[in-house]
């Protein structure tokens, strides 16, 4: 059943692209920093999915999955640090705004 | 190289040498950095030890180290203290070594004895003066020089103590700088000094020139039996001495003979450095033309007077020659020069002696013609007679100077409202019955000079006439210096006894009751020395004649061993001895009795004077004021010079100033141009620099919004857009 139905590399792939595509729209639009993180958090994840896929059908390739196991790791530390950054941020502006925060261009 | 032989000097080493000049620096170096607060906090006594345990330390040494010297064998008697190398440039090599020899002993002995006798009198004589310490740290430093002069093994050595004594005696005469006259006469004395010690620097290098032979390499080193001797240009004094001995089978002294025959424009090389070495002597040793600075070097304090420019110092001339007998005993022309203006400045000191009415004037003429005398000595070559000239000269002459030093004090402090002269003679005069010690003293001291048997300068000066005498090297003859010597030891015995009735006797002291003997550390020195006077004489040099062998002229035989090889003298009978000696004695006797005839008194004279002063008035005034010769230098030299200063001031100024002026103007045109090209050039590519890359700067900044959003967005665009090109290219 070598059909459009059975679920094979490009649906994987068709749905990593939405999903980057949609990371680097929220990436690109969005003006609340949290809210870039989150689209941070697609587009890593997007990228661990073509891992995981290409892993999965490629005969005897593990190491894709051990990236996205890195992945997982570095999206989570990447959060906490990100995190951080933007509760200082906060605290110095009283805002998540990222285009009120661009003091350093004056 | 053909196989050398020679009397190499032999000698031993010691360790204790360098300590006798230090223990004076030593006391120098403390008195002069901190004298003043010494003196203000411990008081004079502690200054007093300071320099007197210095000087005593010194002597003990001294003593010690002569007592060592005179364990050894004659001919070895040569001891070294090399402590280390102080230069080294070519074929110079200078060690810091100190050498004691029987020549070097004699003067030690003198130095550090008479030095310290001096010192003790001293601090009697300095007792009163404010700045007691400042002449005891002088007094050292001189002493310190004067035997750095006499112990050093090379001629570098030498010029340095030299120097050293040099500049003690200008510090020690102007000591009393506050009084005009005096620090011109220590100016005087160091300016004549300088010209003598150019002549000295001058010898100096035209013998290391001329040592530089063209036979054998100055480097290499001759192998002769019992070790090796360096050959070539040389400044040490033992290493020199042995190059001269040195000579092949046949008895040729090859380097001696060398430097012999070698010329500089036809005259000479040895004429040219026994000329410029005795001009340094003449200026340090007051003999003529360089004479001058020596009367006036008398405005120093008296113990100075008697210890440098008396016992030491001057004679360090005599000692130099003594010291270097082997290279002046090759050049009979040089000696002749020596013994010639020896004699003519013995004459002329004495004649000038017999005119002045300053005691102290009158013992510095006297010492420039004793002086004279011993050149006579070493000039003929008889350099140990020289040396024992020396000797007894420095213990008569330092006594005649401290007693002539009580006088004055005792004059000085009688008056105390200080309107006389205290040195004036014609102010003395009756001081026999209260001052007895000091009047004793110094008629030992004029017995002395003038040459009566019974005392030392009789035996030493009558060896001199003896030996200008049978001399058979300088080419005038003997006969004709004996009788010039011989009638000026009549004027010396003359001149002497004048003063001592100016001083002692001629008229009653009008302030009688304030004068009174001077203090127990002056006359105990006075004793002393008045004994000296006496004894040094027969105890060292019974004459010949007499059934002895002075025993000064064997104990100096081996330091003149060459020179007196060279040193010719003609074979007289003995019995003429005795008649020149009794010859001498008559002069003297005249001298004496001329004296005490015109001097003993006065009142009853005085007319008779006065008419010869009338009668020969001109000739009284030349001598008087001494032959004019600081007037001929005056007119001859010191008018000349300013004129010449003058003039070239005003070419400083008009000239040399103008030329300075212009070229700071061109600098100043040029660095305006410089400058105006900086501002405009220079600076203008620099701002044109900055001004693109700000201007730069300024629109490539909106390209910075600072939003995350439109970066993200410039960095898809731009992936996208790789990817493009790169799909496209493919």
């Amino acid at each position: 059943m070598n059909g459009l139905f059975t679920i094979g590399l490009p649906h994987y792939l068709t749905v990593s692209a939405v999903l980057f595509a949609l990371g680097l729209i929220t990436v690109a639009t969005r003006r609340n920093v949290v809210a870039i993180l989150m689209g941070v958090e697609l587009l890593l994840n997007a990228a661990a999915i073509n891992f995981v896929a290409f892993s999965h059908f490629v005969h005897g390739a593990v190491a894709g999955q051990v990236f996205a196991l890195f992945i997982v790791v570095l999206a989570a530390s990447e959060a906490v640090i990100a995190l951080a950054i933007v509760l200082t941020l906060f605290r110095n502006f009283r805002t998540v705004d990222a285009a009120a925060t661009a003091t350093l261009r004056e | 190289m053909e196989s050398l032989t020679g009397d190499i000097q032999a000698f031993s080493r010691s360790q204790i040498l360098w300590l006798i000049p230090l223990f004076p620096l030593l006391g120098a170096l403390i008195n002069g950095l901190c004298g003043r607060s010494v003196q203000a906090r411990f008081g004079r006594r502690a200054v007093h030890a300071i320099a007197l345990g210095a000087m005593g330390l010194s002597s003990l040494l001294a003593i010690v180290a002569v007592c060592k010297l005179t364990a050894l064998p004659p001919a070895a008697r040569f001891l070294l203290d090399r402590r280390w190398n102080m230069l080294s440039v070519g074929a110079l090599h200078v060690d810091l070594a100190f050498a004691l020899d029987p020549l070097s002993a004699v003067m030690i002995l003198i130095i550090t004895l008479v030095g310290t006798l001096i010192h003790v009198y001293s601090t009697g004589y300095m007792a009163r003066d404010p700045a007691g310490w400042r002449f005891f740290a002088y007094l050292n430093l001189f002493v310190f020089s004067m035997l750095v002069l006499v112990l050093g093994d090379s001629l570098f050595l030498m010029f340095f103590g030299w120097e050293g004594v040099g500049l003690c005696s200008y510090l020690l005469i102007g000591f009393w700088y506050g009084d005009l006259a005096k620090a011109r006469a220590g100016k005087k004395a160091f300016i004549t000094n300088r010209v003598g010690d150019w002549g000295f620097l001058v010898g100096l290098l035209l013998l290391f020139r001329g040592l530089g032979d063209g036979r054998v390499p100055p480097t290499v080193d001759t192998d002769i039996a019992g070790g090796r001797v360096a050959v070539g240009p040389m400044l040490n004094v033992r290493e020199l001495h042995d190059q001269m001995s040195l000579h092949d089978a046949g008895g040729k002294h090859v380097f001696a003979a060398a430097l012999a025959g070698k010329t500089v424009l036809g005259i000479p090389l040895l004429f040219l450095v026994g000329l410029a070495l005795f001009l340094g002597i003449a200026g340090k040793s007051a003999q003529l033309p360089l004479h001058v600075w020596l009367p006036d070097a008398m405005a120093g304090p008296t113990p100075v007077s008697a210890l440098i420019h008396a016992a030491t110092m001057v004679t360090a001339g005599v000692y130099l020659i003594a010291r270097l007998s082997f290279l002046f005993c090759l050049s009979p022309h040089a000696l002749t020069v020596i013994a010639g203006v020896g004699l003519a400045t013995a004459l002329f000191g004495a004649a000038i002696a017999a005119t002045q009415t300053d005691i102290k004037k009158v013992l510095a003429y006297s010492t420039i013609s004793q002086l004279g005398f011993m050149f006579l000595a070493v000039g003929v070559g008889a350099y140990w007679v020289g040396v024992f000239h020396l000797l007894t000269h420095a213990c008569f002459k330092a006594c005649l100077f401290l007693a002539a030093g009580s006088a004055i004090h005792g004059v000085e402090h009688a008056d105390d409202a200080g309107t006389i002269d205290a040195q004036d003679l014609r102010n003395m005069g009756g001081l026999a019955a209260l001052m007895p010690k000091t009047h004793l003293a110094y008629l030992l001291g004029c017995v002395s000079i003038a040459g009566f048997p019974v005392a030392a300068g009789f035996y030493s000066k009558d060896e001199i006439l003896w030996k200008a005498f049978t001399q058979a090297q300088v080419f005038v003859p003997g006969g004709v210096l004996w009788a010039i010597a011989l009638l000026t030891a009549g004027l010396t015995a003359f001149y002497m006894f004048r003063s001592y009735y100016l001083a002692f006797w001629a008229r009653a002291q009008p302030a009688a009751a304030h004068i009174h003997e001077s203090p127990a550390s002056m006359t105990t020195v006075l004793a002393i020395l008045g004994a000296a006077a006496v004894v040094t004489g027969p105890l060292l040099g019974w004459p010949e004649a007499w059934g002895g062998h002075p025993w000064l002229e064997r104990f100096l035989a081996p330091v003149f061993a060459d020179a007196d090889a060279a040193a010719r003298f003609g074979a007289h009978a003995h019995v003429l001895v005795f008649v020149f000696q009794l010859a001498s004695v008559v002069v003297a006797t005249a001298g004496w009795a001329a004296a005490r005839g015109l001097y003993r008194d006065l009142a009853r004279t005085e007319a008779r004077l006065e008419g010869w002063r009338q009668a020969f008035f001109r000739l009284h005034r030349v001598v008087q004021g001494k032959f004019f010769i600081d007037e001929a230098y005056e007119t001859m030299i010191l008018v000349p010079m300013r004129d010449i200063s003058q003039g070239l001031a005003w070419a400083d100024r008009h000239i040399v100033d103008r030329i300075v002026r212009l070229a700071a103007r061109a600098t100043r045109g040029i660095a305006t141009l410089d400058g105006w090209f900086d501002r405009h050039i220079v600076d203008g590519a620099v701002n044109a620099v900055s001004t693109v890359a700000f201007a730069g700067g300024r629109r490539l900044v909106r390209l910075q919004t600072g939003r995350i959003n439109n970066y993200v967005l410039g960095m898809t665009i731009g992936v996208v857009a790789l990817v493009a090109v790169s799909w496209f290219i493919g």
